[in-house]
């Protein structure tokens, strides 16, 4: 197989963040390249002209967006596509509903606890002005906390990788759980944002079991 | 680096919570340094080092570490852990790289909500992310009499930025002060 690049294409500071930490360790496995740029500070022939240009070197390319006031996913990434006319409709990630919600998926009560933030279950609907809210009062940076986040993050999902096949046994029963407690509503826009997500991870080549943020996020009790 | 800051990272170091905040803020900038240091010499002289990802138990002396490393190690001391409820700071591009601006002017936006900063600059990387309503300009007027403006009040201003000639583009054309 040949030379493989990816470029992931986030907003801001706080998603790249994210993307670099979290996610470009794990899509390193598949690509010989893989980096993540922001372009909200680019105007948009520009964002277009890199696209075609990531497309004519045979590189593959996702761009995250925040759903914010868009009624939902489907209407993001119109919104998108009129605004960005090289880009494809497959390679668009929308993130319910911004990055700091992902940020706060999977902590749980210990690590929550060892912040003194409330655990969330579900995140999909924190807000940026939510998220700077809890920030603790020891924390006099939001990078800094940020930072902190990520770094629980990756230490969570060592241990996780070292708890290994039990790991993977209690991850799916609780997902079957949460998934019990739903209603029917919720069922479908859980389905919807999986299918939405798992579209774009798996053509990836990631498996969404071991996508847990993405996964925390989309599930909604 | 100069020798109150030298001396200035020497305590932070050696606190454990100011070291972790300090290291968290480097590595965000500059993900291949591992550790920083202060060594003290018996005539009390200070020596800055660090130790870079790519090389085990190996440190780098200050002579060897490049400029831009040296500020902006600085420029995070003086943003984060000066506690003097202002901070002036010329010119904070210098010697480094155009990609980190972005985050350098993240961090002193970050470092703002505590604290007035003030910075003065020539580059246009630094006026694109500081945002129009950070921007004060400062221009003589035909009698060679500095002013100062805000960009942001200027109407001119707002329609060149809806046809989307960027912030930094109207700066590198002289057209800020219109």
């Amino acid at each position: 197989m040949g030379y493989r690049r990816l470029f992931i294409w986030v907003e801001g500071e706080d998603d790249q963040r994210f993307f670099e930490k979290i996610m470009e360790p794990k899509l390193q496995k598949k690509y010989n390249f893989v980096e993540t740029r922001r372009y909200a500070d680019l105007k948009k022939e520009k964002i277009n002209n890199f696209l075609k240009s990531i497309k004519a070197m045979g590189a593959d390319y996702i761009y995250v967006t925040d759903i914010n006031n868009s009624p939902c996913v489907s209407a993001k990434k119109q919104e998108t596509q009129n605004k960005l006319r090289n880009i494809d409709e497959d390679r668009i990630i929308v993130v319910i509903k911004e990055i700091e919600g992902w940020y706060l998926a999977g902590l749980g009560n210990t690590e929550s606890e060892k912040f003194k933030i409330d655990t969330f279950s579900v995140t999909d609907t924190v807000t940026k002005e939510q998220f700077n809210s809890l920030i603790p009062k020891t924390f006099d940076s939001r990078i800094d906390f940020l930072l902190e986040i990520l770094k629980k993050k990756i230490l969570l999902k060592y241990q996780s990788r070292r708890i290994g096949h039990l790991g993977t046994v209690l991850r799916s029963i609780t997902a079957r759980l949460l998934k019990m407690l739903t209603t029917a509503y919720n069922r479908a826009y859980l389905a919807m944002c999986l299918q939405h997500s798992t579209k774009i991870l798996v053509k990836l080549g990631l498996q969404i079991h071991s996508f847990r943020y993405i996964y925390a996020v989309s599930i909604n009790t | 680096m100069g020798v109150i800051y030298l001396s200035f990272l020497k305590i932070i170091t050696e606190n454990k919570e100011r070291r972790r905040k300090l290291f968290n803020l480097v590595k965000d900038l500059l993900p291949f340094i591992s550790n920083l240091d202060v060594e003290k010499f018996a005539d009390k002289s200070l020596l800055f080092k660090l130790q870079e990802i790519y090389f085990e138990n190996q440190y780098l002396p200050a002579s060897l570490i490049s400029d831009g490393t040296i500020n902006i190690t600085a420029l995070i001391l003086a943003l984060y852990f000066e506690e003097k409820p202002l901070t002036i700071i010329e010119e904070p591009e210098r010697n480094i790289h155009p990609y980190l601006i972005a985050k350098v002017v993240d961090m002193m936006k970050d470092a703002s909500q505590e604290k007035q900063i003030i910075v003065t600059t020539h580059n246009p990387e630094i006026v694109k992310y500081a945002g129009l309503d950070n921007i004060l300009l400062l221009s003589r007027d035909e009698k060679g009499f500095s002013i100062a403006s805000r960009p942001v009040n200027k109407e001119e201003v707002k329609t060149f930025l809806q046809n989307e000639i960027g912030i930094e583009e109207l700066y590198v054309q002289n057209l800020l002060g219109i």
